[in-house]
């Protein structure tokens, strides 16, 4: 293998599969990027086995051929060389390859690429087709309520559904839940819980255009989402997702309307005493009153809102970590919070917006007993 | 390493088969009637206060926080 490329493009390519590296790896290959060159463009991929992450990029190729480099290296090298030309050539036997660049050398011992485990294969026909951008937002409003928790994968990841010309995904730590739904073009129905750590690098490597589009295939064990520069390709998790339908409340008795940076600043303040345990802000909520308040060893804070509250009076309770992980999420100005009472799930929902839901269960006065 | 593994597969297994008897007494006890189950209702409550699930996701396992399955099960209960 032999070939040439600028060091904006070797650094951006393997910059997006560094993700997929798994450097604790027992499979030493595991620990470093395949690189294969093909008619004039260079794809590096990275897998954990688990999500696998492709790049394709131009690069003038002399000779066709392929290597896994350790990635801890060439990716530092690759940041640190100066900006000139860089021709990466591999030796005899494949496993150690040069970087030349002006009148430096650098060499790097790899593996073999034969010894790099295969990857998922692409299906024939793709699932979906959607833009970058409003795939990306879909997945940013809902994957903050996936829990992180291994012992139960099935909450570690989001459920995507296309059916009825909906995609629709959803995530559950079972303490918080967040839906959103958004129209599609898709003739087949799909139900699949896709890793929440795919996602968070979905949202981290892909571009926010609404122009261009994000490809959805679907296998029996794999998921892939192909742009024009990369494949990332994540195992579905096995398993049911829970009927998440009949947690959501369909009455209220009090709602709130407010505007979300305000609401969310001031829980942000509020939190800042709280030093220990859950992080609970207390809410009083009046006809057109809301009184935030916090008590704890370090102070405390009371912060009169104005905000629209219709309704009975309530005094209710959250988790102020998981409502401004809500509050985020909420692409509007305003939210609307309707509450049940200080027992039941609250659900927040943009005013314009009835494709979208989050749900967040009052903090109890009492602490359950500890796991 | 080996009788660690063996018998923590032996102790989830002995969870696994309580978990079931107990999904059973206290189904037993919702179906022997209104009063009954008002009886089973309590069971019900009583167990997820002590900081344990009562949904069909997780029932039985001990709980660090609330969980809207079991709150939605309590509700549609209470209603």
């Amino acid at each position: 293998m032999k070939f040439s490329a600028t060091k904006s493009t070797l650094v951006y390519a393997l910059q997006i599969v560094q993700k997929a590296v798994s450097p604790r790896n027992p499979v030493p290959t595991l620990s470093g990027i395949l690189f294969k060159t093909g008619a004039d463009q260079l794809t590096v991929s990275a897998t954990d086995l688990d999500l696998t992450i492709e790049c394709t990029v131009p690069v003038t190729v002399h000779e066709p051929g392929n290597i896994v480099l350790p990635a801890r290296y060439i990716t530092e090298l690759a940041r640190r060389l100066p900006d000139v030309p860089i021709l990466i050539e591999t030796l005899t036997a494949g496993s150690a390859a040069t970087i030349s660049y002006g009148q430096s050398q650098s060499n790097i011992h790899g593996f073999p690429a034969d010894q790099y485990p295969e990857l998922p294969e692409l299906p024939e026909a793709p699932a979906l087709l959607i833009s970058q951008g409003k795939l990306k937002e879909v997945i940013r409003q809902v994957i903050f309520a996936a829990s992180t928790d291994e012992t139960r994968p099935v909450f570690t990841g989001a459920l995507l559904e296309i059916r009825d010309g909906a995609l629709t995904l959803v995530a559950t730590d079972t303490h918080r839940l967040a839906w959103c739904r958004l129209p599609v073009q898709a003739d087949e129905i799909i139900s699949i819980i896709v890793p929440g750590k795919t996602f968070t690098e979905m949202l981290k490597i892909t571009g926010n255009s609404e122009e261009e589009d994000v490809t959805v295939y679907v296998s029996q064990s794999h998921v892939f989402f192909v742009t024009s520069v990369m494949q990332i390709s994540s195992r579905v998790i096995a398993g049911k997702f829970p009927p998440y339908q009949q947690v959501i409340p369909r009455e209220f008795s009090t709602r709130i309307k407010a505007v979300t940076r305000e609401l969310l600043e001031a829980t942000e303040r509020a939190s800042l005493l709280i030093t220990e345990g859950m992080p609970v802000v207390h809410f009083n909520l009046e006809k057109d009153a809301c009184v935030l308040s916090v008590h704890t060893e370090a102070g405390w804070i009371r912060e009169e809102m104005d905000l629209q509250v219709e309704g009975e009076p309530l005094q209710i309770s959250f988790n102020s970590r998981y409502l401004c992980d809500a509050l985020r999420a909420i692409n509007s100005n305003e939210v609307l919070i309707n509450m049940t009472g200080p027992l039941s799930a609250a659900v927040i929902r943009c005013p314009e917006n009835t494709q979208y839901l989050s749900l967040l269960l009052p903090a109890q006065p009492k602490p359950a007993r500890s796991e | 390493m080996q009788k660690i593994k063996k018998e923590a597969r032996v102790l989830t297994g002995e969870n696994d088969r309580l978990r079931a008897q107990l999904a059973r007494a206290l189904g037993r006890e919702e179906a022997a009637g209104d009063a009954e189950q008002r009886g089973g209702m309590e069971t019900l409550r009583q167990l997820y206060e002590q900081g344990f699930h009562i949904c069909n996701v997780h029932f039985g396992r001990p709980r660090t926080a609330d969980c809207l399955f079991c709150s939605a099960f309590l509700n549609r209960e209470r209603d």
